[in-house]
This record gives C-alpha cells, structure tokens and sequence, in this order.
C-alpha cells in the first residue's frame, strides 16, 4: 500500500511537469474576450462616469479564466480610449472599473456583487447560468456551440448605460423590453 | 506569455455571434475557490457520460464510487464505508434533502430526474457538515436544476435500449410576462433489467413517471425567487435470496412501492448590506414493501442564510434551520418490525462561517462551526478548519480538519430485523437458528462521529483542472452489532420441529474505523477537438477489531466495502459538423465484502447534432465484457445481478 502512496505521488510531480508545456486550445475565452472589446465600443458610459479620451477600466472580478488573453488586450485602442485590464478582489475595486467580468468563480456573492455595483454606472458581464437574469448587463450564454449574449435593458438604464441598438439587435434575449 | 495576439479580438458583432466555438466543454469552476475536494459536473459533463440516471453520471469523479445492484438500484459512495444505503452521504436536489431518515440513505431507484434540465452536479467529497449539516459525513452531492428562465423552449426526450424499454421525456418552458418564467415537465421510463448469472434476464424491474414543474422570478431586481414542485411514483421488483434449510429457500420476488410529493420555495434578498436567503420545503415520501410493512415520512423544512459584507478581513456568513420529520411506520411481522409506529423530530441547526484573509491573494483561512440539536440525540457540534494557499494565479494548495456527525436513523433505533436462518452444524437440536438485530437494551443511540485531515492539490489549466487530495478519516461511535442473548421468541420454520430459536445481535455505538486515501482527476484538454478526463482513487478502510465475532464481522463489511483502488478515462473527440465520439473506460478494482471480482468496462457513445433543434446519441456500454457483477446488496440479500452488455439510441427535440 504504501509503495502504491508513493508511486501516485510520483505520478501526481510528472503531470505537474506535463502541464508546464500543455497549454489550452484556443476557444471559448477568446471569443467571451473579444465580446468584451465589443461591449466596449457599443456601450456608452455617461460622461461624468468616462470623459471623453479617458482610459477604459476593464476589470475581472474573481478569478481569471481567461488564461491570459485578456490582459493581452492591455492598452489596446477602442473607440479612441485606450483599454486597462486589471484583475479585481473586492466589490469596491470592482465599482471604479466600466466593466466588470464577473468571474465564474463568485457565483455564491454574485447577489452582493450585484447589489454593490447597482446604480454605479458599471456594465457587468458574466457567464454564470442566468446572470442577465439575475440583474446583470449582460450575460454570455453557450449555445448550439455558439455564444451568444442576453441583455438585461432594465439593469443597464438603471445604471445609465446607454446600449446601441446594433447590441441590442444582436441579442439572444433583451429582457426588460416592451413588445416584440 | 501570450505573445501572439489572438485574431479573434478584431472580429465585430456580427461575426462573434455566428463563430462557431470548439471543444465546448466548460468545466463549471465555480467552486475552484473552495479549499474542499470539489467537482462539479457541468450540463455538457453529463451529457457526454451518456447517463441517463444521476449515478451514471457520478462514475467518473474521483473518490466515488458507483456500482450497479440491479434495474435502476445503485450502491453509490463517497471515500467508501458504503452500500446500497450509504449512509454517510448527503444529496440534495435544489436544496431538498432526498436522504431518508427511514434507513439514512439515499433510494436511488425511486430518485429520478429530468437530466436534459440539470444545470450542474456538485460533488463535494468529505464532511460537507459545517456548511450542509448533519450526514453530511463522507460527502455531499447537489443535484442543482436549471432555472425556469433558461428553459423557455419545449423539449421532447426518447430513448430506447437493446431490451425494447423506452424514457421519454417532456418539457414545455413558458414565458410569464413580467414575472419570470415557468416549466412543466414529465418523464416515463422503464429501465432495463440485469441477468443472474447463467446470462437468464433477471425480475428486477423498475418503472414508473416523474412530473413537476419550476418557477423562477426574472427582471433587474436583484431580489430573486423560486418555486418548485414534484411529484413521482416507481414500482420496483427484486429477487430475495433466502438460504435453504431443509430443501426451503430460494428466490422470492419482492415488490416495492414508492411515491412521493414535494414543494420548494427559495427568496433571495438583500439584507443590511448583505445577502440573505429563506428556503422553505415540504416533503411526502410513501413506500411499500410488499406484505412486509409500509410507512410514510412528512418532512417540514425551514432554512434562513445571510452573507454579511465583507468587513476588513472577513466575510461572515451565517445560518439558521430548523426541520420537522413525521414518520408513521406499521411494520409488525418478524421479518421486520418498528416499534413505536409514530415518531416525531425536531432539529434545529445554526452555523457560522468566518473566511479570513490573512494575506490578500495568498492566504485564507476559513473557521466555521455548525451545531444541530436533535429532540432524539444531544448537540452536535461539527467544526472545521481550512486554511488555503494561493501562490500563482493557476495553483492552489489546501489543508482542512473537519468533524462531522450522522444522526441514527429509525431503522438503527427502532427496528427489529429478521437477517436471515443461520443454519446450525449436523447434530444440534434445531436445524437453524433465525438471526435478529434490535437495539441494544437500554441503548441511547447517539450520533456516529468523523473526524477528517485533508490535504488538497489544484491546478488550473484555463479550460480544464488538475486535483489531487490526501485524505485521512477517523471514525468513532459507528453504529454496528454484538452477539446478544438467545431468545426471546422463536421464528416458525417449515422444517421440524418447525420453529428456530431467535439469536439475537444487539445494536449499538459500538465500532470504529480509520480511511486513508488519495484521489486524482484530470481534465485535460489536448487539443480543440480532443479532450481527456481522468480520475483515479486508492484507499484503505481498517475497522478497530474486537473480540465479539459479530462486532468482527461488520468491521469487515466496512473494510470490504468499497475497492482499494479504481480509476476512469474518457476521451472525449469532436469529429466536426456536430459529431462527436466519447469512449469511456473504467477498471474497478475488486470488492472484499460478497466477493465481486475486479472488471473493467467499456462504453462508447457516437452523438450527432443534426441540426439546431434535434440531437441524436447512440451509446453501447459494457461493450467487451458480455456479464460483470458489480456488487451484492448488503441490505437486502437479494441475487448477484450481472450487468450485461447494453445499448440504446436517444433523440432530443428542442423548438
């Protein structure tokens, strides 16, 4: 048994070794990161929130699952504001960046994140299971191999998001709109 | 480190929306955060198992252990000591405890889901207690369903196996405008039966239908509700064994019955700055076995949680419980009686959890304490201690002690149970003697004790995880036999002189047991089509010895209980144009208590997305192997049944 421990442990060392030079496919993070440049350029912030030429704070809240392709995208160029990617503890780091990716790893405080940044002019985006409808922005859902994302029109005017009606178009669901 | 800019990021809208991704296969890392042993099977994790019931789906975690009795009967276990009746194992559905507190253990072959709507499975291996509760001892298992907003289309399941036995499945989303969203749904099945061992098709049928429905609030607030109900009924037949004496014994069919009906509302709100939610559920079980006995368990539960706002260093959450349980039992014959028919418990919980940082991204302790006061059993206290190490973004290392506490269940302390004829040697006065457990005279029963060391490995890998966890667990007061007196009473026997006298084996807090173990798991991905998922357990179960032969003997069953070692590998491949191929095998090792040998299986599954709204899955399982036994039910002595090779063919309509 106890050679049994030490040849597991042994196994455990060589995958860590293994992992060293395996490094993820490309796919889904990368598509949810450009989705969050897209945001940015068609989303509008209220002046007093982002004067115009002013840098863009693009923040995860949480743990990062984007392997680094985010903060590949630091001081990129959008709509002539340079972008800044900074990863993110606390709820009230989170409240001084525009965007705020709501990493799935604070789904069990995603109801005080919520409340913290409500009314705070920050758009939150998010690929928890129903975070449009939880009261977010906007929430990225896979779908038939796709992502698509649901807009929650509500929680963006009361927070004075202005969002252009090419995002709402292209939206799965726009919750929080009257009529078709 | 990422030298090359990735293209994707310059693409518009319009072509975001259209890409297609590779390898969809999210692994939930909700929970990567927790300093416990945790995983969590995503949607797309259980469709690609090919499972069709939720223990299927657990035989590829790490520390799990799944293994077949019959038609729709499961010994499913977490870090072994387990059994048809698990009854270290807590699972729950939304946040609706399934465990009877009849026999503490889970029905698998009454628990049915609708799998086409579960969100995720949770698994969270050792005590779970200070934050799930009590028996919440070895593990805790959360069925968590999606919710009725992400469900607004209609949804039609088939499937049929190579015996000709079809599930079908239906679901109708509907939009409340305004309010949120709703879900009916209904399920049918009848599932395949084993073989004995000549390769015969076996009587262990089990069918019946599950219908229920989901309603959740949906807007901007950031209040959120839920309410949920279901109703289910399974009829489920199995072989007894009876040992022969005398020329009499054999097989007998036995017939059960269950049915059920439960009721969950769930309100989110926001309090003092802080989070707070109020669970309220209701829950009607009946069950029927035969002309042996009948009883119905009524269940009334109440659960307030707050998460306090982060203050400082701490965030503070809290909680309070409390759960009113009704059983009426009329089970008079000698094969099993419970006396008194009618109980009655309270228990009422609180719990308190401080998670502390003590060095901003590297360093968190977590202290909680759950204390449950039952009106049958003293006060529990179950504290834990985590603290977490977080040097690199992708690493964490963990180390916890827990105690965790199973309260004893009515059959432990209040039934009479007929074991078995226990034939004598040649020469003695009656052919057989009839063995009968009791509760020991005078026995308080008092809760069975954990006390658990872990020590926990994670690796993030972007789209896919490594674990490694160590764990040690001390068990004290378990609840087991002695020998008892001879008598009183005797048992008719259809022999001469046609009556055996009753040994009797007294129940009581008498055993202890220490596990050691490892368990890994890997989720690999190789490259954008091809991805491997892994796991692997070794343990060790020794119970204290005695030098009572009865007390002996249960500390083998424990110690046989589980095997030493057993792992899994699954290769999932997409072929492109919506096809996909999953092969899957697993090598269990062999288990000590009823003899079942080491196996190994192979399953295969081939699913081709046609077109947006229709999904076609064919699976073989067992395909290498024409019969394998993989375990004895040690509740029921019911027939070895062997699990043939199998297939079905399944269709999804979603419009």
């Amino acid at each position: 048994m106890r050679r049994l421990y030490r040849i597991a442990i042994l196994g455990v060392l060589g995958l860590g070794g293994f992992f060293a030079w395996a490094s993820p496919p490309p796919g889904e993070y990368q598509i949810k990161a450009a989705y969050l440049l897209n945001f940015a350029r068609y989303v509008e912030w209220p002046g007093v929130r982002l004067p115009s030429g002013a840098p863009l704070r693009l923040c995860i809240l949480g743990r990062d699952p984007f392997g680094g392709v985010l903060a590949g995208l630091d001081g990129r160029q959008v709509s002539g504001r340079e972008v800044r990617v900074r990863q993110v503890d606390s709820v009230e780091l989170a409240a001084e960046c525009h965007i705020v990716f709501v990493s799935d790893s604070e789904e069990r405080r995603l109801g005080l994140i919520l409340r913290g940044l409500a009314l705070r002019s920050v758009l939150t985006v998010s690929d928890i299971d129903g975070f449009a409808e939880a009261g977010g922005s906007i929430g990225l859902v896979t779908e038939d191999e796709r992502v698509r994302f649901d807009i929650n029109q509500a929680s963006l005017q009361r927070d004075s998001l202005r969002a252009s009606s090419r995002l709402l178009r292209l939206g799965r669901n726009v919750i929080g709109m009257k009529g078709p | 480190m990422c030298a090359a800019e990735p293209p994707l990021v310059d693409l518009t809208l319009e072509e975001l929306v259209r890409l297609d991704v590779s390898a969809v296969s999210r692994k939930a890392q909700k929970l990567s955060e927790t300093p416990a042993a945790v995983t969590v099977l995503s949607a797309e994790d259980i469709r690609r198992s090919g499972a069709r019931s939720v223990p299927e789906a657990l035989r590829e975690v790490p520390g799990v252990n799944v293994a077949q009795i019959g038609g729709g009967r499961w010994a499913v276990s977490v870090r072994g000591l387990g059994g048809r009746f698990a009854n270290k194992l807590l699972v729950q559905i939304d946040g609706r405890s399934v465990y009877s507190p009849l026999f503490s253990g889970v029905f698998w072959e009454a628990l049915d889901v609708m799998l086409e709507d579960v969100e995720r499975i949770e698994v969270i291996r050792g005590p779970g207690a200070s934050l799930w509760g009590a028996n919440a001892v070895n593990g805790v298992i959360n069925i968590v369903t999606r919710k009725a907003t992400a469900t607004r289309d209609s949804l039609v399941s088939a499937s049929m196996d190579d015996q000709g036995r079809a599930v079908t499945a239906v679901r109708q989303g509907i939009d409340l405008d305004g309010i949120g969203a709703l879900r009916v749904y209904a399920k049918g099945s009848e599932l395949e039966r084993s073989r004995s061992v000549d390769g015969k098709s076996e009587r262990d049928r089990n069918h019946g239908w599950l219908a229920g429905f989901r309603m959740d609030g949906a807007g901007s607030g950031v209040d959120a509700w839920m309410l949920q109900g279901a109703s289910y009924r399974r009829t489920t037949t199995e072989n007894i064994e009876t040992p022969a004496v005398g020329g009499y014994g054999g097989l007998v069919p036995l017939q059960f019955e269950f049915e059920g009906a439960s009721l969950t509302g769930r309100y989110n709100w926001g309090l003092a700055d802080g989070e707070a939610s109020l669970q309220v559920y209701l829950d009607h079980q009946w069950a029927n076995v035969a002309t042996y006995g009948k009883g119905t368990v009524n269940t009334a539960d109440l659960d307030f949680q707050h998460r306090l706002v982060p203050s400082g260093r701490h965030e503070v959450m809290w909680g309070l419980g409390s759960r009113y349980i009704q059983t009426e039992i009329q089970a008079t014959t000698e094969v099993l009686s419970i006396l008194p028919p009618r109980r009655e418990y309270r228990v009422m919980s609180a719990f308190v959890q401080d998670e502390i940082t003590l060095v901003p991204q590297t360093w968190r302790l977590t202290l909680g304490g759950r204390f449950d006061y039952a009106s049958t059993s003293r006060l529990e206290p179950q504290p834990t201690a985590r603290l977490m190490w977080t040097p690199t973004l992708a690493d964490s290392l963990w180390t916890s002690w827990s105690r965790a506490a199973r309260t004893p269940s009515i059959g432990e302390s209040d039934a009479t149970i007929l074991f078995g004829l226990q034939p004598t040697p040649p020469g003695s006065p009656f052919p057989a003697v009839a063995v009968v457990s009791k509760p020991g005279a005078g026995w308080s029963p008092r809760a069975e004790r954990l006390d658990a060391l872990e020590l926990g490995y994670r690796r993030n890998l972007g789209n896919g995880s490594f674990e490694a966890v160590l764990f040690h667990h001390d068990y004290r007061r378990l609840i087991s036999e002695t020998t008892g007196p001879i008598g009183p009473g005797v048992i008719p026997i259809p022999v001469a002189p046609y009556y055996a006298p009753v040994q009797s084996m007294y129940r009581g807090n008498l055993s202890a047991a220490r596990s050691t173990g490892l368990e890994l798991g890997l989720d690999l991905p190789v490259t954008a089509n091809l991805r491997l998922q892994a796991s692997y357990t070794l343990m060790d179960t020794a119970a204290r010895r005695s030098a009572d032969p009865v007390r002996n003997a249960y500390g083998r069953i424990l110690e046989g209980s589980a095997p030493h070692h057993w792992a899994s590998l699954h290769t999932l491949v997409n072929l492109g144009r919506g096809r996909e191929l999953d092969l899957m095998l697993r090598r269990m090792g062999a288990i000590g208590q009823g003899g079942v040998p080491a196996y190994t299986s192979v399953d295969l599954r081939y699913g081709w997305r046609v077109n947006r709204s229709f999904e076609l899955a064919l699976v073989g399982q067992n395909l290498f192997d024409p019969l394998h036994l993989e375990y004895v039910s040690n509740f029921f002595p019911g027939q070895p049944a062997y699990q043939p090779r199998r297939a079905y063919v399944q269709g999804v309509w979603r419009f």
